[in-house]
């Protein structure tokens, strides 16, 4: 299951979706706004996308998942627009027949989905001021 | 035409002399061309002025009817253990090859690894194309009578165009005309120029070529907030390279030079090398340095991490 959503996610509903009667460990990861970033505030995130080729990465990512452990079943969704404190941004579920696989799949997919997946954020500070997260640039 | 066309002299060669040096110097590991039987009148001469190019002859005992079956003779020679992952199909007769197009549609291929790759004059497809290996190996399952087009035709979808400037450059010569016109073209692109050696006559009686493309470029996150927009449109040179893409950007918009040089550049969805090779109907994307990644690589695809 691929989706990029301007929807709120509902984590518990996915990782339902990936339980199975042939997997024995299920391994879901949600990222979620935090708060702080070293002492300054956030007040919430925006995140953008170039939705085609988000998708297809994130299709990639499943088919390269799949090759490398024994993937019962498998969900990426990703959120797009304003976030508030707290909310899921990101969820990466995998379900596997044994508990090593689903940790080793879950932790590539959500690392690897960070680094390219072109799906941006935009962190608005409490303090004022918003700017574009692009490491290695200086966005401000 | 009287005697052999690929004897012809053109450019102080013979045509198939200036074929062999163009595909050899654009990047051909390995040329080989299927000449006539050893025993035809032009045979010996033929293949004297291949080996001198540096190609390997192929003399079949009796003269193939079709191309197609030229074609295969061709094939079973290369079909090695490990076969090529590409196959350049050039006529003989092609005198407009330059090593510039050879590369330029090799690393096209190598862009776009399983596609064939064809080269185009506003819209009109020409010589050499590439094949990958496993759709060449296909021409022997062809039934006696059908040519490779039928290939190409089967794998539609995989078939890209590399647009050229000059007709010039992938036509071939049918008729005493053609060579007449290039044996006086007054200015006939060197075959170590570069391609947009501007050509004095076209073959096809095309009008002039123009030399630049029309392309889109999508914009996000920093550079579309930047540019306050989210697209721009470009002209850039016919062939332009993705490195020519990023001194266009920072020409149009020179306050986000940093954004340019550091930008990944998506080509039809996939990460694209300074050196890939922009055709002008491709989807074209700026793509900042994404908020989880540390975009340690510049070209960076899912296949070439953790191996």
């Amino acid at each position: 299951m691929i989706e990029i959503t301007e929807a709120s996610i509902d984590h518990a509903a996915i990782t339902e979706r990936v339980r199975s009667t042939r997997a024995g460990a299920v391994c879901t990861f949600l990222g979620t706004v935090r708060e702080l970033t070293g002492t300054r505030r956030t007040e919430s995130l925006s995140y953008e996308a170039y939705p085609e080729m988000a998708l297809k990465k994130l299709a990639e990512l499943e088919e390269e998942a799949r090759r490398r452990w024994p993937v019962i079943e498998l969900a990426l969704v990703h959120r797009l627009g304003h976030l508030d404190l707290g909310e899921v941004s990101v969820v990466v579920a995998v379900s596997c027949p044994h508990r090593q696989d689903a940790f080793e799949a879950c932790r590539w997919l959500i690392d690897t989905l960070k680094e390219v997946v072109p799906i941006w954020k935009k962190e608005n500070w409490a303090d004022g001021g918003a700017e574009w997260v692009h490491p290695g640039l200086d966005s401000r | 035409m009287g005697r052999p066309k690929l004897l012809l002299p053109l450019g102080g060669v013979t045509v198939i002399e200036g074929v062999v040096t163009a595909l050899r110097r654009g990047g051909a590991e390995r040329v080989i061309v299927v000449a006539p039987p050893a025993e035809s009148p032009e045979g010996p001469a033929l293949a004297a002025a291949i080996a001198r190019a540096g190609a390997e002859v192929l003399s079949p005992e009796s003269r193939p009817a079709e191309m197609r079956q030229s074609v295969e003779l061709g094939l079973v020679a290369l079909a090695n253990d490990p076969p090529p992952r590409w196959v350049i199909l050039c006529p003989g007769d092609a005198p407009g090859l330059t090593p510039k197009l050879v590369a330029n549609l090799l690393e096209l291929a190598a862009r776009r690894r399983d596609c064939i790759v064809i080269p185009s004059h506003e819209g009109r497809r020409g010589h050499p194309i590439v094949l990958p290996w496993d759709v060449a190996a296909e021409v022997r399952t062809l039934p006696p009578d059908v040519g490779v087009n039928a290939l190409v035709a089967r794998h539609a979808d995989r078939v890209i165009e590399l647009p050229v400037p000059d007709p010039g450059l992938i036509a071939d010569l049918d008729t005493p005309e053609d060579l007449d016109r290039w044996s006086r073209r007054p200015s006939r692109p060197d075959r170590d120029t570069e391609d947009s050696a501007p050509p004095a006559l076209a073959l096809d009686q095309a009008p002039r070529s123009r030399d630049t493309m029309h392309v889109r470029v999508r914009l996000f996150a920093l550079a579309k907030e930047r540019a306050q927009r989210s697209q721009l449109e470009l002209e850039l040179p016919v062939s332009a390279t993705v490195a020519d893409l990023r001194a266009a950007l920072g020409a149009r918009l020179p306050g986000l030079a940093a954004l340019w040089a550091r930008a990944l550049i998506a080509v039809d969805q996939e990460y694209a090398g300074d050196d890939a090779i922009l055709t002008a109907g491709a989807e074209i994307a700026v793509i900042p340095p994404v908020s989880g990644g540390a975009f340690r690589l510049r070209n960076l695809t899912i296949d070439d991490r953790d191996h």
